[in-house]
């Protein structure tokens, strides 16, 4: 004979939920709630039990969007898979060189200088010393929300900041390819210009996709934690 | 019915006012908003829940785990002292809000002769 198990339906949702990231501690919460609202309800049978949870799980909310909005707060430690990215693109770019030995072929100090020195630069001239140092620094408190100002300033600064590092490759290739044209008659340096006109590309466009590309990522879960966002309660 | 959006707007300082009445847990707070609104603000359940630790991590509450009357495990919130503070300056924004609109849906003066 088939035996009634009220609390199934809970036990899936409570994995289904943990699949997708939300805590323990929090389920645990989730499930307290559950029983408060069962406890509200005078019960005896087991078939009324689950018509009660039944209805309390459609309360809770859809799972996705409820462990949509525990992301939000609680966004997933990303460190690791970020810094396993640049790891694979920088280790991709040395098999495409051949090189997989020689991690020095990759780091190329003109090149450096050229995409650092612009990116900075252009982030001053946009926004100025003091604007560009309080957006960062607004960042790094992780260890309280961003007002939405602060929010907005630092992806302002991201997103000038992406723009300039790619113009910055770009502008490397143009100053590389002017040396090589103005060195024609000396191979020895036609090498080493080509190779800060590539490098300078390469770096802008790392700069800009990983380095800008994973702070507006970031940025973007933190936005969540924004008070007013239209997804509170609802 | 309360729109979606203004039920999100609220959230934070209804669940400051209640707090500020002393220590409660999720199941309560909602309890509290549903018979304080007579039913008119709806909120999802579980949604609640990401509010609270968004305040937490705010610092305007805190919590502690603690052991129900009927000996369960549960998540009690209270109040922060930043937390009071926030919802004084909640408190004047809605009241200033409130103010607004009641001075401009007020029936003026002489109304009630056209009637």
């Amino acid at each position: 004979m088939h035996e009634l198990d009220p609390w199934k339906a809970w036990r899936e949702r409570r994995a289904s939920l943990a699949r997708q990231g939300v805590a323990s501690e929090h389920l645990d919460e989730l499930e307290d709630h559950l029983c408060c609202e069962l406890d509200a309800h005078s019960i005896d049978e087991p078939s009324e039990l689950e018509g009660a949870l039944a209805q309390a799980l459609e309360q809770l909310g859809a799972p996705s969007a409820l462990a949509n909005e525990y992301r939000k707060v609680h966004p997933p430690m990303n460190v690791i898979p970020k810094l396993a990215g640049i790891a694979c693109s920088l280790g991709v770019v040395l098999l495409a060189l051949g090189r997989t030995a020689e991690l020095q072929v990759l780091i190329n100090a003109p090149a450096v200088l050229l995409i650092g020195g612009f990116v900075a630069g252009g982030l001053w001239a946009c926004f100025g010393l003091r604007r560009v140092v309080r957006a960062i620094a607004a960042g790094w408190r992780t260890e309280r929300t961003m007002s939405p100002d602060e929010l907005a300033e630092l992806d302002a600064v991201a997103v000038r900041g992406s723009r300039l590092a790619w113009a910055g490759g770009v502008v490397g290739v143009l100053a590389g390819l002017i040396s090589t044209a103005l060195n024609l008659s000396d191979p020895a340096e036609i090498g080493p210009a080509i190779g800060m006109s590539l490098m300078s590309l390469l770096y802008g466009a790392l700069l800009a996709e990983i380095g800008f590309g994973s702070l507006r990522s970031w940025l973007r879960n933190r936005s969540a934690l924004a008070f007013v966002s239209g997804s509170d309660v609802r | 019915m309360i729109t979606p959006k203004l039920v999100a707007a609220s959230s934070v300082p209804l669940v400051l006012s209640i707090l500020s009445r002393g220590e409660s847990y999720g199941y309560s707070i909602l309890q509290r908003v549903r018979l304080l609104s007579g039913g008119r603000i709806e909120w999802t359940d579980g949604m609640l829940y990401p509010v609270l630790h968004r305040l937490e991590r705010a610092h305007l509450i805190e919590s502690r785990w603690g052991e129900a009357e009927n000996g369960r495990r549960r998540r009690y919130y209270r109040l922060s002292s930043a937390g009071e503070r926030a919802l004084a300056a909640e408190r004047e924004e809605w009241q200033a809000v409130d103010a607004t609109l009641r001075a401009l849906w007020a029936p003026k003066i002489g109304d009630a002769s056209h009637a």
